[in-house]
């Protein structure tokens, strides 16, 4: 008998599996694809997938403390709201992950140019927080993750 | 806290199972044809639904805005596409 997954696509650049982010005090229901990003501590929402979601980042606080990534420092917002993320498993059953203090990252520069560049760039990650409920495969053109609790 | 439990609401575009289908053969779709897109739609936000774009904009914000008159643009796949080579590190 097959696994339960959650498969995703690898174009064979940046592996994604999508997933519905429901905020329920925001009226946020929308599904994301997001980057699996092993090398991430924290998954976040990108803010164009926050803007297309109908959240607008600047009613949102800062994070206390600074991220680090190789574009330098910059600081997460806070989604103040309890934050489900569901994924479609294989079998049409759906695994839910709970997490408040979702982080969103907001595309903020000086230069309105640059700022342009972060929106357009900068994808939803899934980082370690949610991947280590799963196992996780690459596969060449399709990614799998697979729930520890089945 | 984690569970496993069946998608609700799998009627029509509207359910959580039909928008996952739909948005995967969305993304299927760019990923398969993404070197016409990005030629076609050089420096423009996207958004495909199902088997082809149904809208093209500057700016995300007009995208958005765009979008809001389809049925279900939840389930909409939404990209940024370029020619310009990028490398990314995250």
């Amino acid at each position: 008998m097959p696994l339960k997954a959650v498969i995703g696509i690898n174009d064979g650049r940046v592996p994604k599996v999508p997933a519905f982010v429901l905020i329920k005090n925001l009226d946020v229901n929308r599904l994301v694809w997001f980057l699996v990003d092993t090398g991430s501590t924290y998954s976040a929402i990108c803010e164009s997938d926050a803007l297309l979601a109908g959240i607008d980042p600047t009613t949102l606080p800062y994070e206390k403390g600074e991220a680090v990534g190789f574009g330098g420092k910059f600081r997460c917002r806070s989604i103040n709201h309890p934050v489900e993320l569901i994924f479609k498993i294989s079998d049409s059953s759906q695994f839910t992950v709970h997490r408040s203090g979702f982080k969103l990252i907001p595309a903020e520069h000086e230069d309105e140019a640059i700022r342009r560049k972060l929106l357009e760039v900068t994808p939803s990650v899934l980082g370690m927080d949610v991947l280590n409920k799963f196992e996780i495969h690459i596969l060449r053109k399709k990614v799998e993750l697979i729930p520890y609790e089945q | 806290m984690i569970r496993l439990e069946p998608v609700v609401g799998a009627k029509g575009l509207g359910g959580r199972l039909d928008c996952f289908n739909h948005s995967t053969k969305s993304m299927e779709y760019l990923v398969e044809k993404y070197d016409e897109l990005v030629k076609k739609y050089d420096k423009k936000w996207i958004a495909i639904d199902g088997r082809g774009v149904v809208e093209q904009a500057e700016t995300i914000e007009q995208l958005r805005h765009a979008i809001k008159k389809h049925a279900h643009p939840e389930c909409m796949v939404v990209q940024y596409v370029t020619t310009e080579p990028i490398a990314m590190f995250f």
